[in-house]
């Protein structure tokens, strides 16, 4: 899967799954603004979508950048 | 009181105020709320409530709490604190008999009877058999304090169905399916663990899987409890089911769904649990599943304590389970001083009517939120429910922004609370459901109470508009 792939799949996550409709309109170095709860769901859609186990050292998520880069790392 | 001075200073619906004005206690308190109490929502709650005055809460919002500015106001309670609060300013008339109760009562065990937890058995009985068209006979009751032990004992009656300690056989093995509900919510322990659908509250906790499968059903939705009970034919042991779908966004289940889950679970000889702790004393009966219907195993709680302590009952049919010497044994078992507040907690619903008013009251309320949002969706796309337990389904633009919202009706001067709805990949597209605003207001409000919340809501949709 390349970048554009995963992007897509986390952007529809967030517009879909979590109704983030600001989606639309932000880069992917724009602040996401997740709340607790969100950071827990978007971490079990990374271990589900792509099958990664992240430990709990993991920073919160920001970005679709650094969202990507962590599916990447891991 | 003791902030008299400042249910006073509200002259007007809400005040700012500098926080050296208030006393040397209150300041040095709201400087640093939290402590060390655990945060279970992950945000910090940005309000404290202060006391209450009849069916008013008096709240400070902290929102400028660094900049030494507090804003107070009064809040019109529509949650009962997770639904607990029944009869709101019908308590101030227990307040004389309280200090009397403490000054009589004597602790005592599950070991010892009382007089007290004997009329309390009682009227329980009484209202539980007329509910579901049985006698009191039928049925056996214990107490537990919260609602989540009440649905651990539950459980373990379920499991322990069919098993005897004699030769550790267990007569009914192949009965290994236990069904729950999406998006339904059963307390916080090992056992209501078993039944909940969302990893973020399932995660990292062991399952049962061992000895049973939990499957899942979507409430109210007869196609899929057909499929589901045809699936798993012959090894269905019971059905874990709520009054009314709280959590998952307030979904009631109609007399047709009821009618078909109960015929389904005889045909396979299953049981029925029906947990009404959220729901029960506040959909217009004792319990809000239709009158005449007999699950075999009960759990009530919250309004049971009138929202002054935890108490919880598990009522079973004596056909259908028992309980076995040394299981379920409590410290509190509805002791003299608990059983003694709660005899009068019923005394004054039947009193009151309270029953026929919350079906009356919420018939009015359903009607003018309905209206409300046939003019105007922009917040709100359904509502949902059945007496005083009101549910208010966010639209899409607000689907997942339920806290936000509870803080704005808040500040508008009602306190609501948030039900998650059934959001998620688990959950298919169609079965979704956006958080659902929780509209639990003690059976004592008045019409003209809840004129004034619909206006608030109103209020609020223009607030968010502007």
């Amino acid at each position: 899967m390349d970048n554009n792939q995963i992007e897509q799949k986390v952007r529809n996550f967030l517009l879909d799954e979590m109704m983030k409709d600001e989606v639309k309109n932000i880069s992917n170095d724009d602040i996401l603004m997740l709340d607790s709860i969100e950071q827990v769901e978007m971490r079990v859609f990374l271990e589900e979508e792509f099958s990664i186990v992240l430990d709990n050292q993991t920073e919160p998520f920001t970005t679709i950048t650094q969202i990507i880069q962590i599916i990447h790392n891991n | 009181m003791k902030y008299q001075y400042l249910w006073e200073k509200l002259t007007e619906n809400n005040i700012n105020l500098n926080i050296n004005e208030l006393d040397p206690e209150l300041q040095a308190y709201l400087r640093n709320t939290t402590n060390n109490l655990a945060n279970h929502y992950g945000d910090d709650a940005k309000f404290v409530f202060l006391e209450r005055k009849s069916n008013d809460v008096l709240v400070v919002d902290l929102a400028n709490v660094n900049s030494n500015e507090v804003t107070l106001f009064k809040a019109m309670n529509c949650s009962g604190g997770y639904g607990t609060d029944i009869l709101g300013s019908e308590l101030d008339k227990l307040a004389d008999m309280v200090s009397n109760f403490i000054k009589t009562s004597f602790p005592t065990t599950d070991e010892f009877h009382s007089y007290d937890r004997y009329l309390l058995v009682n009227s329980i009985l009484k209202l539980i058999s007329k509910h579901t068209n049985t006698t009191s006979n039928d049925w056996e009751i214990t107490f537990t304090s919260t609602g989540t032990e009440a649905i651990d004992l539950a459980m373990q009656l379920i499991m322990l169905d069919g098993y005897s300690l004699q030769n550790n056989i267990n007569a009914k093995k192949e009965k290994d399916v236990i069904f729950a509900c999406h998006g339904a919510w059963h307390g916080w322990g090992l056992n209501s663990n078993q039944l909940l659908d969302r990893k973020q509250f399932t995660g990292g906790i062991p399952r049962i899987s061992n000895d049973y499968k939990v499957v899942f059903i979507h409430y109210n939705n007869i196609e899929n409890l057909r499929k589901k009970f045809s699936l798993y034919k012959g090894r269905i042991k019971s059905i874990v089911v709520e009054g009314i779908l709280g959590d998952g966004g307030v979904i009631v289940g109609d007399d047709v769904w009821w009618e078909e889950l109960f015929k389904l679970a005889s045909e396979e000889n299953a049981t029925i649990l029906d947990d009404e702790i959220f729901t029960g004393f506040r959909c217009g009966g004792v319990l809000a599943i239709p009158k005449g219907f007999s699950p075999d195993c009960i759990t009530i709680g919250k309004a049971l304590g009138g929202s002054l302590f935890p108490i919880s009952a598990v009522i079973w049919k004596k056909n259908k389970f028992n309980i076995r010497p040394g299981i379920g044994v409590r410290t509190f078992n509805a002791r003299p001083f608990q059983a003694k507040i709660v005899n009068e907690i019923i005394q004054t619903i039947i009193d009151n009517n309270l029953f026929q008013r919350s079906e009356d009251l919420g018939n009015y309320f359903y009607q003018k939120l309905n209206i409300l949002i046939q003019n105007d969706n922009y917040l709100f796309k359904e509502v949902r429910g059945k007496g005083l337990f009101i549910g208010l389904e966010l639209s899409r633009k607000f689907a997942k922004k339920g806290r936000i919202i509870r803080d704005i009706l808040l500040r508008n001067g009602i306190l609501v609370e948030v039900e998650s709805g059934q959001l998620g990949l688990h959950i298919d597209r169609e079965y979704r459901i956006h958080e659902t605003i929780r509209i639990a207001p003690p059976l004592t409000i008045s019409k003209s109470d809840i004129d004034y919340i619909v206006e608030q809501i109103k209020k609020t949709i223009k607030t968010l508009k502007d």
